[in-house]
């Protein structure tokens, strides 16, 4: 079995009806078109917003022939003349990076914290952040809400709100992934390091960082992406336009009347972040390798 | 060496005991406690936390139900204004470098005069949309934000926000096209005496909207136009206004009540299951405020509209013959019970530009700017003595057969208006509404 | 910052490392604590502070001017009539929130079993199949993650409409007779659009653990005289229970949050969540203790998956990884 599977692609033996209907889960065939048909409909959606940013009309579904109007054309809708569509795509980035910024180091030091740290508390700690980490982020972007309209009143609203939520969010992450490394890392490079002397804080800036370094880029990558396109906790605590960003822009304008711009914005952000998740790839897969080749 | 396989295993009571010590699990826990100690009650919770008020010292004249006077148009209130909110002085400069914050509808402003605006007096427009009145009212009442202006405020929204402060007196010095081009019967309103908090933005009358390709109706043949919600509204494309207000009005124009703004439980209640009534006929109704795309694109064939987003659906459609298979009309326009109304151009106290806000005002009331807002974006007539009936259709703006969504000064002698509620009636239509919105 | 530590730390005494669990003991005391106590104080103030407050909002009063919610701080002042309310109209059957609450379990359940039927297949050809298309395969699985949902959605709206390609497609080959109006309120398009959000959520731990599962494994079951199917449903599925359970909750407990798929696609009363009913109520102040109410409800309805989930996430990084 597993070497027909490492054959994938290669043609597949003529079968009969018979064997095909009896035998269905070794069919590689029947996967192929299920694995196929999925990808080709996660991606149709995709193509689609991607063609209709071209559109020469205002419309999402009608094709009125190709035109950049809704990139450069269109005096007031276009992405290069409203600032309003420019703002938003600032708005997200400017999220995503400080919730990056913010939540990895404290995520790492919790993660190195807890893998450390005896007792009950550190399970405590877990727990709490855990549980952050698979609350339905509603919850949690209302509960939000409410305090920064009836508690955190002198701060309120806007981008500091949005941005604490975000990292609440975001905590869990490094965590998570900084501790699996933690844990295949072992301890013998630390315990080296301690051998020969150097102090802990030393290790930790020599040693153990280092060795993380993958694992935090990583968690960064995650955060910013999926900061970018966050809604929920954005879209709750959101002041005014200031506080748009690409996705409160889009379901807004999808929800009163879309143009090809929402399309636009949409498309520029995918070759964003399409952009950087390939820098990130390479980058992790080399850091990833250099490490991996020490002994 | 030590190994993640040596750590203690959590057991099931650790893990509760964790929760608890998390303080997560406890809090919610008693509230579930708490909610048992009691009997279930229905009905809506009115009970008041806050210190109580005198609605005089808000404002003189109106009737009484909430903690501030409730204008209507045979009792009128003049709103006083406070020194610790006060009219700014006349003859200032407009504040230098400035970003000035407007609120308004989606669609409710021309971005051309935005940026008009931003060049003759050199600062930055920072425009955010509100979908609906209540999204909007929730962004003012939580206080957030350093909003200048709200372009399109409801007049049932109106002395609820005076009374919290949230609206800033007007020096109508500044504004001299208030009084040079605005219908002389927005002069002196009911609703804010001497004009001393605001300005009328947007006119309009509520009425049927339907493509007549697809329904053969003739609403203004039939002896109650409103049947058509009730008698073979279309499956699946029947949509109505998005609002407590508009909705429950519509069933109460239908059973002939001239006078909407009503109180009392049963009456709301009757309304509430006649509206639930046309859902069940139609087959579902969606509530909603994008009649000027939902019906051109076909997504609904007869929708309870506002006659300025029928205007603006011909705005949106990029090819004007396509607006043959639009019709309107407003049932006032054959003395039957309906509603006209206007909304409110507002300054806000949390702005932080408050003369560069009063020239904004004067300069959405100028006739040419007034016509290019309606042309270009809105197809939200403004109360201007330039925009007449015939002026809009000779120009070309508006198809003839859809001149009735102008609406004229003298319809609003004709028609009924939605007005600010009582406390306790305001939650009885807005449960209602609930109510209808979750289907039961 | 290093010297900065080192100066504040007196000379370390480091005693020898005896027992395998005194880690600690490389560093002072509270070295490795302190490290923690950014996140700790964070998720304070800003996870479990916040529920504080909607316990005070939900128990709390009404303002006399603008009816906004007034937080009562001491728990002796509760006031319960909120939650009984909400409570009640979700027991009656013709309470206000009863229809929402059926609607998110029908849906979320639905969609969640969507997503396993579809994702489960996709991840074992993903893990067993794919071959050396793996790595494109996985790529364009991972596409839908960093794309953002809302443009996904706005592409699915202009698909569905009825003059869309979806209705094209099905009218112009037979399936159906007419263009079906998608967006006009359907539990179907809702559910639909679920399943596509979500589902790369439940094919990721299926994915991770089918492909672990070693080929030896299978082929032990082969030279038993198992044949395929029976070595699917004697070894790889079993192997997978936990993934599976692991992607219904990961997959479902956002759901039971998701409001926007319903007000994008399938806009109407029949379609109404949990989540709608807690959104509307934000916008009417009166109503934002009934939010806040609907919030702690959902929270304790859904503490018994996340506890679960995170018991067997704590049993598996304890157990697994070693």
């Amino acid at each position: 079995m597993s070497a027909r599977a490492g054959i994938g692609a290669a043609p597949v033996r003529r079968q009969s009806v018979w064997e095909w209907l009896s035998n269905p889960w070794a069919e590689t065939r029947f996967l192929w078109v299920i694995g196929i048909a999925y990808i080709v409909w996660t991606m149709i959606p995709l193509i689609d917003a991607v063609i209709f940013s071209f559109n020469k009309g205002r419309s999402t579904t009608i094709w009125q022939g190709f035109s950049l109007r809704w990139y450069t054309g269109d005096p007031l809708g276009s992405v290069l003349h409203s600032p309003e569509l420019q703002h938003a795509v600032v708005q997200s980035l400017k999220l995503a990076s400080l919730t990056a910024i913010i939540s990895v180091p404290i995520g790492v030091a919790f993660a190195l914290s807890l893998h450390r740290w005896r007792g009950r508390t550190p399970g405590t700690a877990n727990f709490l952040m855990m549980f952050s980490f698979v609350t339905p982020e509603l919850i949690l972007a209302v509960s939000l809400y409410l305090l920064y309209t009836h508690t955190f009143k002198a701060v309120g609203t806007g981008t500091v709100a949005q941005l604490s939520g975000l990292v609440v969010l975001a905590l869990a992450y490094p965590v998570v992934i900084v501790r699996a490394r933690l844990l295949s890392l072992g301890d013998a490079y630390e315990e080296a390091s301690l051998d020969l002397g150097a102090s802990p804080t030393r290790t930790l800036w020599r040693i153990t960082l280092p060795l993380l370094g993958p694992s935090i880029f990583a968690s960064a990558a995650i955060i910013f992406a999926f900061s970018l396109d966050d809604f929920v906790i954005v879209n709750q605590l959101a002041t005014g336009s200031t506080d748009q960003t690409v996705a409160m822009y889009i379901y807004v304008s999808a929800r009163v009347g879309a143009t090809p711009a929402a399309n636009a914005i949409g498309t520029l952000m995918l070759a964003t972040s399409t952009i950087l998740i390939a820098i990130a790839f390479v980058v992790y897969r080399r850091a990833a390798k250099r490490i991996g080749d020490r002994p | 060496m030590d190994h993640p396989n040596q750590r203690p295993h959590l057991s099931r009571r650790d893990f509760i005991r964790r929760a608890a010590a998390a303080g997560i699990a406890l809090p919610s826990i008693s509230a579930i406690l708490a909610a048992c100690g009691k009997g279930a009650q229905t009905g809506v919770a009115t009970d008041s936390g806050g210190p109580s008020t005198n609605p005089s010292q808000f404002g003189t004249g109106g009737v009484t139900g909430a903690a501030y006077p409730l204008a209507r148009p045979d009792s009128p209130v003049t709103w006083k204004v406070t020194s610790d909110n006060p009219v700014i002085a006349s003859n200032l400069q407009p504040e230098t470098g400035a970003t000035l914050q407007v609120m308004a509808w989606p669609y409710y402003v021309d971005p051309g005069l935005l940026a008009a605006f931003e060049q003759q007096y050199n600062c930055k427009i920072q425009k955010t949309v509100f979908s609906d009145m209540d999204k909007g009212l929730e962004k003012l009442n939580s206080g957030q934000g350093e909003f200048d202006v709200m372009l399109g405020m409801n007049v049932w929204g109106l002395g609820r926000q005076i009374a919290a402060g949230h609206i800033r007196p007007l020096n109508l010095d500044y504004i001299p096209n208030f009084a040079a081009n605005v219908w002389q019967q927005f002069q002196d309103p009911f609703y804010d005496k001497g004009a001393q908090f605001s300005l009328p933005y947007s006119v309009w009358s509520t009425g049927i909207f339907w493509r007549n390709d697809m329904l053969n109706i003739d609403p203004a043949s039939m002896s109650n136009p409103y049947d058509v919600f009730w008698t073979n509204p279309p499956k699946g494309k029947t949509h109505l206004l998005g609002d407590a207000q508009d909705v429950l009005a519509l069933a109460m124009f239908h059973d002939g009540l001239t006078d909407v703004n009503v109180t009392d439980a049963a009456t709301i209640t009757k309304a509430k299951d006649e509206i639930a009534a046309v859902a069940t006929a139609a087959g579902g109704v969606k509530y909603d405020h994008v009649d000027y795309t939902d019906v051109p694109a076909g997504d609904a064939y007869l929708h309870q509209s506002w006659s300025g987003n029928v205007s603006d659906a011909v705005v949106f459609l990029s090819d004007k013959s396509k607006a043959d298979v639009l019709s309107y009309y407003w049932p006032g326009s054959d003395g039957h019970p309906a509603n006209v109304d206007n909304d409110l151009i507002l300054l806000l106290s949390g702005g932080k530009n408050p003369v560069l806000a009063h020239l904004f005002a004067n300069f959405m009331l100028d006739q040419k700017n007034t016509l290019a807002n309606f042309t270009n974006m809105t197809g939200f007539q403004m109360p201007n003595l330039a925009m007449t009936q015939d002026t809009m259709v000779s120009s070309g703006i508006v198809p003839d057969h859809l001149k009735t969504v102008i609406v004229t000064e003298d319809d609003f002698t004709k028609g009924s208006r939605e007005l600010e509620l009582p406390t306790a009636a305001d939650a009885l239509w807005q449960q209602a509404f609930q109510e209808l919105q979750a289907g039961v | 910052m290093s010297s900065g530590a080192t100066i504040l730390t007196p000379k370390v005494r480091r005693p020898k490392r005896a027992a395998a669990s005194d880690r600690g003991a490389w560093s002072p005391r509270w070295f490795w604590p302190s490290f923690a106590a950014p996140g700790i104080i964070y998720l304070l103030v800003f996870f479990v502070f916040p529920f504080y407050v909607v316990l005070a909002i939900t128990f709390g009063g009404v303002g006399a001017i603008q009816q906004e919610p007034v937080p009562f701080w001491n728990p002796f002042t509760w006031r319960t009539n909120v939650l009984n309310f909400t409570f009640s109209n979700i027991t009656h059957g013709d309470g206000l929130y009863q229809a929402a609450f059926v609607h998110t379990f029908e849906f979320v359940g639905l969609a969640t079993l969507g997503c396993l039927v579809i994702g489960y297949p996709f991840a074992y050809f993903l893990a067993r199949r794919a071959g050396r298309f793996k790595g494109i395969f996985l790529v364009l699985f991972f596409a839908p993650f960093w794309v953002s949902y809302m443009l996904r959605m706005l592409a699915w709206i202009s698909l569905l409409q009825d003059n869309g390609w979806v209705n094209k497609l099905l009218v112009n080959t037979g399936i159906f007779g007419k263009p079906f109006s998608w967006l006009a309120g359907h539990p179907v398009t809702l559910v639909i659009g679920l399943i596509y959000g979500y589902v790369p959520y439940m094919i990721l731990p299926l994915f991770s653990t089918l492909d672990r599962i070693h080929p030896s494994m299978l082929e032990a079951g082969r030279d038993l005289g198992a044949g395929p199917a029976r070595t699917f449903f004697r070894v790889t599925l079993p192997q997978s229970r936990q993934a599976i359970l692991a992607g219904f909750v990961i997959c479902g407990l956002p759901m039971f949050g998701d409001y926007f798929t319903q007000t994008l696609l399938a806009d109407d009363s029949s379609t109404r969540m949990l989540g709608n009913a807690v959104v509307d109520s934000l916008s009417f102040n009166l109503f934002v203790a009934r939010g806040a109410a609907l919030i702690l409800v959902m929270l304790v309805m859904l503490l018994v998956p996340i506890l679960y989930y995170l018991r067997s996430t704590n049993r598996a990084a304890t157990e697994g990884l070693g």
